[in-house]
Formats: C-alpha cells, structure tokens, sequence
C-alpha cells in the first residue's frame, strides 16, 4: 500500500512537470510568432517535383536537379518523367482536384489540358507570376527573371486576364523534313510553291518512293495554316476592344493598336480575342466554312492526301517517322522538336545515314488574294513553365528559387546540350537570352522559321471536342472520294454549328460582345 | 489464432444453438477474414460506380460538377457517332462470340478424338502455352502482321503472287474493322478453349462408347450429346465474351485508335476519348453507366436462356 502511494506521488510529480513544460513551451511559441517558424520551415527539407514527359529534356533536367540539389541540399529537386500526355494530363488533374498537396510543383501548362491559362488561374491551379517575372535572378547576375528572356516572347506569356501564367523555354514549329539525298538523285529542289510541292510528291510516287508522310492527327497544323492564311484579315474585327464588356484598359490596351497589316506576318501579336465575337464570326458566315477559301484548302488537301503513307488514318507515330528515316518517305511533315532525335539516329545509322533538311509551308505559284501575303505557322515558344498554386508559401519559395535556376544562361546551357547528347526533343531555338545552339541545329531549324506565329482566332473558335472524329470520318469519306467537295464542307459545317450551339449554351453566351457574359 | 480445424458444418451452426459464445467468435473471425476484401470492392469498385451515376448528369471536369439533368444521355442518343459505335460493338460482339464458342469447341473436339494420349497433350500444351503471352503484346504482334510497309500479311500476299489484294487493312475504312475482328485467327488459345476442353475431358466415356458402339458418328455424338451436356459451359463462355467485348478497347486503341474516322470505334473508347482525352468525365461517366446497364440486362438474358434446372 505503502509502494503504491509513492509511485502515484511520482508519477503525479511526473505529470505536472510535464504540464509545465508543455504550457511553457505553448507560450514561448505564442511570443515569438512567425519568425522562429520560417526559418525552421527553410531549414526543413523539402522536395520541388517537375512534372515532364518521357524524352522532353529528361536528362538535361535531370541534370539540373541533381546539380541544384547539390547546392541547395534542403531542397531535393525530383524530375517526374510521365510516359505521355494523357497520363500527364489526368495526374495533374486528379492531384489538383484532391487538394493539390501531391500534385507536381511545376508543370507544361500547355499539357495539363486547360486550353486558356487563364482557366487554370482562375480554377486555382496555376500561380499567377506576375511579380515573380520581375524579382532579380540571383543565378543570373541579378537580372530580373523576365530580363533573361527573350523579350519578344514576354507577351505570349501573359493570360487573357493580363496575368503572366507561365515562363517560356524554347521555340516550336511546324515545317516539313525533306531528305536530301533522294531530292537529289531524282533532279528535285526544295519546293517553294504548293504547285511544285504537289509536283514533287508526283515525281517521288513515280520513282517509288512514299512520297510525304505524317501522323495524321497532325495534319491539322497544315489545315490550320491554310485557315489562318485565308482568315487572318478578319483577326482585328474579333479583338477585344473599348467598349466591348470584356475590355480592361490595363490587360488589352495593346489590342487597340493592333491592325492587319499583309505583309506584317506578326501583326497581331499578343491579340486578345472576344469568345463572342469569334462565334460571331463563324455564325454570321463573315469567315464561310463552305466559302471559296475552303473549297480551295480542301481541293489542295484531297491532291496532297493521295501522296500520303499507306494506311496513313491509323498509323502510329513510331511507323510514320520510321518511313522517313527508312528512306521509305522522302518527306515528313511534323514539328521542329524531331530535329534532336533525327540528329541523334543520323549518328547510330553511321553510314546508312542521309542528308536531310527542312522546308517552309509553300505559297501558291499565282497570288490569290483569298490568301494575302506570306503563310504563316506554328511558331510559338514550347516549353511552358508554370508554378502549381500549392496554396504552401514554403513549398512556393522553393518551386520559384529552382525556376530561377533553371533560367540562368549557364544552367539552361547545359540543359540543351545535355539533350541533344541523348538524343531528346530539342524543340527549337532556347528563349532564354545567351544560350547558343551548334551550327549545325540551327541550320536544319531554318524550316521552321516562318513568317510568323498563326493566329487561332477562326480555328480555336469553338474548342475541340468529341465530335472530332466525326469531323475525320467527314475528312476520310472525302479523301476517298466517298463524298464531293460540297458535301464534306456541308459535313464538317454540320458539325461545327452543332459544337458550337453546345459551346454557346454551356458558356452561356448572349453572343452581344457589349453584354456581360 | 483462427484454425480450419474442426471447422463447423453451416446446419451445425444454423440448427445447433447458433448463439452460443464460441459459434458468435467462429462468425466474428469470419467476417474479420473478409471484411478486409470487401472494403476494397467497396472503396475502389461500388463507390466509383455509384459515384458515376451521379457524375452522370453533370458537366464534370474534375475541379467542378454542374448537374445538368439528362443532358449527357440525350446527347449520347443523339450522337452519331455513338450510333455508329454501336453498331460496330454489335459486330464486335457477335463476332467475338463466334470466335470464342466455334473455334475453341471444335479444337477441344478434335483433340480429344484423338488417339494418342500423347499427341493430346501435345496440342493441348500448344494451344494453352500462348495464353502467357500478355494480351497487350498480342495485340502489338498483330499491329505489326497489319502493317502496311513491313507487315507479315502484306508480305505474304506478295509472295504468293497476290500482290492487287495488298492493302493498308487497318488504314481503310473498308477493311479496318474486319482486320481487328480477324485479329487472332484461329482464335483457340484461352479460357473457353481451357472450358470446353475439362468439359468434354469430363463428360461419362461409357455413355460415349455405348453410343459409339450402337452406331453413332462423331456428328450425332456432337451434335445430340456434347451440345446439350456443354449447355452450363456454354453459359459461363457467353457470359464471359460478352463483358469482355463490351468493357475491351485496348485492342482497338492500339489497332486503329477506332480510326480510321469513327469506323472501329466502340463506347467503351468514346468513354475513354470522352473522359481522359477531352475532360468530359461527366459525359464519360454516362456513356460507362450505359454500358454497365448493357452488360447487366445481356447477362440476365443469357442468365434466363440458359437456366439450369437446379436455378
């Protein structure tokens, strides 16, 4: 009885003592408020994890984290390779949905399946940088992050709310891969003209060759070219203007100065366009889908399908530019980040490998004045960096010092190189100002290089939906001959009018640019 | 420590004072066996279904929900190309029934007509071995037999002198879905052939070879015995084709992507398209409830055809 008191005496001292400790710790805390925090919290370790795609850059950022890692060993830097962009594109989503907390800190925006940054702000998924753009970059002598860019691309990254949403990397085009050699042997120069494209594609049919090849679902950059060709008139009609209900002087002040110009292949640079007025466009038939612009696109697109690979609806990516590097295709038409890993096969095929260049999108032989001055194409930075708003300060911190080292010259540098010695995408020239590519990769970029980044102003009208493969079913009956000329442009109109009732009324547009949406 | 000792009959338990203390812990220990599996087909299988049906009149793209009624199930009637898709399913299905009752009973009759133990097993081993080979990789064996440049089919035409019938099968509209419902031939390998051979194995050798012996051919014996005596089997084979063919699109997205155009597309890809590739989980969600509600009423049907005398 006597052993029971003492130890209910001490384990009670025990108890108190530990109370007490407990309260004075709460109070010290309570005293000293945030700093002691924040300072615990930058010691604490941390992980920065960089959403990418297999082969995009994954050794040169690999390389970059470890590196960074080594300097900053509280911040581990872990580069996520995602095999494709469906996954990557359903990741995110699914991570951000459930609060965020798991989803990778930094990310494509242009792979996370939101087709306006400014959605992705607004849904809370994306930082907006807009001060972040304009703090010194200690890893680059202190210049802003926005100074270490090239200018010329600082507006893309804006949002159609003026709000920066993403850093730039690099460029991307669109252009057509020729092989030398062939062209050669068989008396062919580089065509200049649609006439002497289709001309050429005769000759190598003749010669037994396939004459051009590319995945299919990328035949919509030609198309949307040639739409844009034809369409880019109307693009300062469309604009966001004073008076109109989505007009803030502060975010599309620029579109007030913006006039078409034919000879002006960026004109309409950093264009904000009204959703409504688009529509408008497309309803009031101002751009005819059924108009001779159409009819002539189409009718040059039926003669260049007849050239494409066997089986070209179904083909897979991988069998489309195994054609080309077969020598089965003489050319191939697809985007400048095939430069990297062309470059790459050309030194394993040894002496089996070929000469090969690029070539621009023609123009017509004759000037046709439904298509005004030069085409333009897909010319617009690739590499879209943004920030995932974690809603976590720290995490923030961190996410921002490593998108800082990222963009100095040096470390940005030693990406590209450390790409191209794997034989990844490297998807265009670098936008971060003082890194310089070899010769030898800016000379076959020279195709890509075109008049001008195309405007989506008529083709991004109404956004893709699911009823694209009844818009390709259209396209193949077409190209089969299964339907006219008439008959598919009434198809594909069909179509488009029936997307975009379903558009109009799930945005709940009065189609009245004046009227509040 | 749970045993399997001296484990208890169900009218021991049932008849036998079901209440008593140590009968009330055998319980409890069985349930604490499966309670374990039964969260997971709860927490991963019931509450996304359930979880659709709701989704399935919403616009929802993850981040927001908004109910809009009907909407997604008016639009899927009225879709044409889910109409289209539909009638390529019903293709798919009658076919695949065919290919999975046919093919695999006929090679489970002849090998079992044959004499020789030995031989028997010989094919019997052949014919199953391929059932290792993972699906996806069966699929990319006949991707590459179709194509158009380099394929095995392609080559062989050309070889035997046929060069006019060499085609992109999978790249025309014309062919393409003959060639994915073609795929596989001669359609032995897997589990109905597994089926109809313990079957057939199983079935009264004495009763064969009495009717043997009264003078029955092969034919009658097929015909007037095996059929009737495979009726269960039949069941569990059409069952099991049946969601198969409904829930499978892997065969089909890595063929044809249910290209060219719309000309091999099912639901269950325009679900998949609708959901992962475009952001319409609400619209996906309804095209998969239609599916599930499909492949529920198909096996009540076959349930009823095929009713055994002890159901």
């Amino acid at each position: 009885m006597r052993k029971k008191l003492i130890g209910f005496i001490l384990l009670s001292l025990v108890l108190v003592m530990a109370a007490g400790c407990s309260g004075s710790n709460s109070g010290t805390n309570a005293s000293q408020s945030n700093e002691p925090q924040s300072s615990a919290a930058s010691k604490e370790k941390r992980t920065v994890t960089f959403a990418t795609i297999a082969g995009y850059y994954t050794d040169g950022l690999k390389e970059a984290a470890q590196e960074y890692t080594k300097l900053n060993p509280e911040t581990e830097v872990v580069i996520d390779v995602i095999k494709d962009n469906d996954t990557y594109q359903a990741n995110f989503k699914a991570k951000m949905a459930a609060g965020g907390k798991d989803a990778p800190d930094i990310v494509h925006i242009n792979l996370i399946g939101e087709t306006s940054s400014a959605d992705a702000i607004d849904k809370g998924w994306l930082l907006k940088l807009n001060d972040y753009v304009n703090q010194p970059n200690p890893y680059s002598g202190d210049k802003t992050v926005f100074e270490g860019i090239d200018p010329e691309y600082h507006q893309n990254t804006y949002s159609r709310d003026g709000d920066v949403a993403y850093l730039p990397f690099d460029l991307v085009g669109t252009g057509f891969y020729y092989n030398k050699d062939i062209f050669a042997k068989l008396g062919i120069s580089e065509p200049e003209t649609w006439e002497e494209l289709l001309a050429a594609c005769k000759q190598l049919q003749d010669a037994g060759y396939i004459p051009i090849t590319m995945p299919f679902g990328f035949e919509s950059t030609i198309t949307q070219a040639f739409l844009d060709w034809s369409a880019k008139s109307l693009y300062p009609e469309l604009l966001i203007q004073p008076g109109d209900a989505r007009y803030d002087e502060k975010i599309h002040k620029l579109n007030t100065s913006i006039a078409y110009s034919a000879d002006n292949g960026n004109f309409d640079f950093g264009a904000s366009y009204d959703p409504e007025k688009q529509l408008l466009a497309l309803k009031n038939k101002q751009y005819d889908m059924q108009g001779a612009a159409q009819r002539k696109i189409w009718t040059v697109m039926k003669e260049l399908s007849a050239y494409y690979q066997p089986g070209y609806a179904t083909m897979q990516d991988p069998d489309v530019y195994q054609l080309f590097i077969a020598q089965k295709a003489a050319i191939y038409w697809n985007g400048s980040w095939q430069v990297g890993t062309l470059l790459d096969d050309m030194k394993k095929l040894g002496d089996k490998s070929f000469g090969w260049g690029t070539f621009k999108f023609p123009e017509f032989a004759e000037a046709d004045p439904l298509f005004p001055g030069k085409p333009r194409g897909i010319l617009v930075p690739g590499h879209l960096l943004g920030i995932a708003d974690k809603k976590d300060p720290e995490q923030e911190s961190r996410t921002k010092d490593f998108m800082m080292y990222l963009y100095s010259p040096e470390v940005a540098q030693r990406v590209f190189e450390t790409t191209l010695e794997a034989g990844q995408f490297v998807q265009g020239p670098s936008l971060v100002l003082g890194v310089k590519l070899p010769d030898e990769v800016n000379a076959y970029l020279t195709g890509f290089k075109v008049d001008g980044s195309m405007g989506y102003a008529i083709a991004n009208a109404v956004p893709s939906s699911d009823t694209n493969q009844a818009k390709q079913s259209a396209q193949l009956k077409y190209y089969e001959g299964k339907l006219s000329l008439e008959e598919f442009l009434a198809e594909q109109d069909k179509i488009l009018n029936r997307d975009m009732d379903i558009y109009i009324k799930a945005q709940q547009y009065d189609l009245d640019p004046k009227t509040n949406p | 420590m749970f045993s399997l000792d001296g484990l208890l009959t169900w009218s021991e338990i049932m008849i036998d004072k079901p209440f008593r203390p140590d009968r009330i812990r055998y319980w409890l220990k069985a349930y604490f066996f499966i309670v374990p599996s039964l969260l997971f087909v709860l927490i991963f299988l019931y509450y996304p279904m359930l979880t659709s049906i709701y989704h399935s009149f919403t616009d929802w793209n993850l981040a927001q929900a908004e109910w809009i009624g009907l909407d997604n199930y008016i639009r899927m009637f009225n879709d044409n190309t889910f109409r289209i898709a539909l009638s390529n399913q019903l293709l798919f299905t009658v076919t695949d029934i065919v290919k999975s009752i046919v093919f695999p009973l006929l090679a489970a009759e002849l090998i079992l007509s044959l004499r020789e133990t030995k031989l028997q097993y010989l094919y019997r081993t052949g014919f199953v071995i391929p059932m290792l080979i993972p699906g996806i990789v069966f699929v990319l064996i006949w991707l590459s037999v179709y194509n158009p440049s380099n394929g095995l089919l392609n080559h062989f035409l050309s070889f035997a002198g046929l060069n006019s019938l060499a085609r992109p099968w999978l790249g025309e509209s014309d062919t393409a879905i003959w060639a994915v419902i073609l795929m596989g031939f001669p359609y032995i390998t897997g589990l109905p052939f597994l089926i109809f051979l313990a079957a057939i194995g199983g079935f009264n050798k004495e009763i064969i070879e009495s009717a043997r012996m009264d003078g029955a051919k092969f034919r009658n014996i097929f015909l007037k015995m095996h059929l009737p005596l495979l009726a269960p089997q039949f069941k569990v084979v059409l069952l099991l084709t049946i969601i198969g063919s409904l829930q499978d699109f892997v065969r089909i997205i890595v063929l044809t992507g249910g290209g060219p155009g719309v000309s091999t597309t099912v639901p269950s890809l325009i679900m998949y398209n609708s959901a992962f590739k475009n952001s319409n989980y609400g619209y996906g969600s309804a095209v998969g409830i239609f599916l599930f509600v499909s492949i529920l009423l198909l096996t009540l049907l076959v349930s009823k055809i095929f009713k055994s005398e002890r159901e």
